[in-house]
């Protein structure tokens, strides 16, 4: 009987515990669960890309909201497209400003016409993110965008995949100098030029960026270059402007041109497909960059260090490749050969690059 | 035996002394390059090279010319280099370049405190009056597309001279200009060094957005060497806090912010 009691007391005792640490460990978790009020300033409706870089980032929230305890509260604007768009976006985020969020995170129209937008949100210590670009002034938790160097080599080494190296390659730069990531692309396309050896000369340079000046671009290589062979190869930074110069060039049957370009819209990904004009595109992981946008402003709210930049890699799209391609929703896949380059350097890197200086 | 030692030490010497000269070619650009005489700064790129030279044991000497012919002159030996834009670095398949960037170059424009418009393109200076330093880049692309959009009537004011980024800005004072176009780091570098008020700095996408580079044409030796010296310099320069007070004398940012690779 005496044993009994001890047995019951013990067990009791046991229980009591069992029962007090389930109460703290569900009362701490009532505790550490936050609600955190992010705001949030979309570039575009419209473009495709842009698009899915939107969908990514609140894709990401709902799977936080599901897997964890802590509420994450999106509060979303779009700006649009043009010269309102930019004027919309100073708009909207002194509007974000004012609600007073945990966090904005911007996808910036201008690199400069938001930077007094982003000193506001500095005063009033609202932590900013941006992705895709960057702001000239003020201070940001971290920018996250494509690695848009890589981008640019990708294209520069299929292209001198395919030439002999003594051969004078006689190039056009369709490039837009004013922003930093379109000059990054041209510079690794530059740059793997310069490391293959392959010898060439830049005959000309036009600046688009968006279909118009694209379509204007491709008119004028054709009124100056009017033979076939006066161009070997055309390097696009990126297809808003570089598919309207393929669709001038295809349709006066330029098909002699290499086209290489950045993005990995579905029509240039078609013209990989079909052999017109375009044989390499070095894709973005554009969802992938929303995503990784809401995860660094959820570790920062957390109060986990997060790099300074994150560059999140580009896919080469050509024709070898082409079936391993995810498309723009897709996550970044294994790594593989690229069969178009000798030597070490010849596995695609699939690899994050977090800086933090 | 005598002979045949002075001999090795004539041989040491010729030896020890190629490559450790190089000639650098440049404009006058302050904060870049500066005319020390007028300005009593050497350029916040001159203080950095000098530094980094001296480090490695290496003379570093200057040859202020034109623009147009630095390119030019770096084809002409393996002690020549220059500082130059990616943008231009890009049309020239044989210039090589140093990995880490020493600067980067954008545009910007001057107003006057009172003038608070969103200026976001180049159509946004339509029907003002815009003052201008002639010869570089944003002033040859803002004229001719001023010169589309105002129907032919030339608005714009040139300033050249001694003291141009100065007297530009004074001009936004005076009222005789509306506004003011330059590159971003000389339009904080005049407003910095002589204390100018009523006047504000905008960044504005309008011309060019290229860091700058170490560059060669002809590979000196020791070129691969001094590319990774020169990595880790600008690094221990910036950790150390050095980097960042030569910049305060020119009232400029580090560039790091910009650099994403």
């Amino acid at each position: 009987m005496k044993y009994n009691l001890k047995s019951i007391l013990i067990f009791w005792g046991f229980m009591k515990a069992v029962i007090l640490g389930l109460f703290c460990y569900l009362f701490s978790f009532s505790i550490n669960a936050k609600e955190f009020v992010i705001g949030v300033s979309y570039w575009s409706a419209t473009i495709e890309g842009q698009v899915a870089m939107s969908k990514g980032l609140e894709e990401q929230a709902v799977k936080i909201n599901k897997n964890s305890n802590d509420r994450i509260k999106l509060i979303t604007k779009t700006a649009g497209d043009g010269s309102n768009g930019v004027r919309n976006q100073i708009k909207q985020m002194d509007e974000l400003i004012k609600l007073n969020p945990d966090l904005i995170i911007i996808q910036p129209t201008d690199t400069a016409a938001l930077g007094p937008s982003l000193l506001k949100a500095n005063a009033k210590n609202i932590p900013v993110i941006t992705y895709d670009q960057f702001i000239v002034q003020g201070q940001t938790v971290s920018y996250i965008t494509s690695n848009n160097y890589q981008a640019g080599h990708l294209g520069g080494e299929y292209i001198a995949g395919k030439f002999d190296n003594k051969y004078i390659l006689k190039i056009i730069l369709v490039e837009f100098p004013s922003i930093s990531s379109t000059n990054e692309r041209v510079h690794g396309f530059i740059d793997a030029l310069k490391e293959s050896g392959q010898a060439y000369k830049v005959i000309e340079t036009f600046n688009a960026v968006e279909p118009i000046a694209g379509a204007k671009a491709g008119e004028n290589i054709l009124k100056k270059y009017p033979a076939k062979g006066s161009i070997d190869v055309i390097f696009t930074v990126n297809d808003g402007g570089g598919l309207a110069v393929v669709d001038a060039l295809s349709k006066a049957d330029r098909n002699e041109i290499l086209v290489a370009t950045v993005d990995g819209d579905p029509s240039s990904v078609r013209n990989i497909k079909n052999g017109n004009l375009t044989v390499i595109d070095s894709a973005q992981f554009c969802a992938e960059i929303g995503r990784e946008s809401l995860n660094t402003a959820y570790s920062f709210l957390k109060g986990k260090k997060v790099a300074k930049k994150i560059l999140i890699p580009t896919f080469p799209i050509t024709k070898e490749t082409i079936k391993k391609y995810p498309g723009w929703m897709g996550k970044v896949p294994e790594t593989f050969q690229k069969t178009w380059v000798k030597g070490q350097n010849s596995f695609w890197n699939n690899k994050y690059k977090r800086i933090n200086d | 035996m005598i002979k045949l030692a002075i001999l090795t030490i004539l041989c040491f010497i010729s030896i020890n002394s190629f490559g450790k000269e190089f000639l650098l070619h440049t404009d006058y650009n302050c904060p870049y390059f500066c005319n020390e005489k007028k300005m009593q700064k050497k350029g916040y790129i001159l203080e950095i090279l000098n530094l980094f030279f001296y480090k490695k044991d290496i003379k570093l000497n200057v040859k202020y010319l034109p623009y147009q012919r630095i390119i030019p002159e770096l084809k002409l030996s393996n002690q020549n280099i220059s500082v130059l834009p990616l943008i231009d670095i890009n049309n020239n398949s044989k210039l090589k370049t140093f990995k880490t960037s020493i600067g980067i170059n954008f545009s910007a424009i001057a107003l006057k405190s009172t003038d608070k418009y969103t200026y976001i393109s180049i159509d946004d200076l339509k029907g003002k009056t815009i003052a201008l330093k002639p010869g570089g880049l944003e002033a040859k692309q803002v004229t001719n597309k001023l010169m589309v959009l105002n129907s032919g009537i030339n608005r714009t004011i040139s300033i050249t001279g001694p003291d141009s980024g100065q007297r530009m800005l004074k001009m936004l004072n005076l009222g005789r200009a509306d506004i003011a176009v330059s590159d971003y780091n000389s339009l904080q570098f005049t407003v910095g060094t002589y204390k100018i008020d009523n006047v504000h700095i905008k960044p504005v996408a309008l011309t060019r957005f290229t860091p700058m580079f170490i560059t060669f044409q002809k590979m000196p030796l020791q070129f691969k060497q001094l590319d990774k010296d020169f990595t880790h310099f600008i690094k221990d320069l910036r950790a150390s806090g050095r980097l960042q007070k030569i910049l305060d004398k020119y009232n400029i940012e580090d560039w790091k912010k910009f650099v994403v690779r």
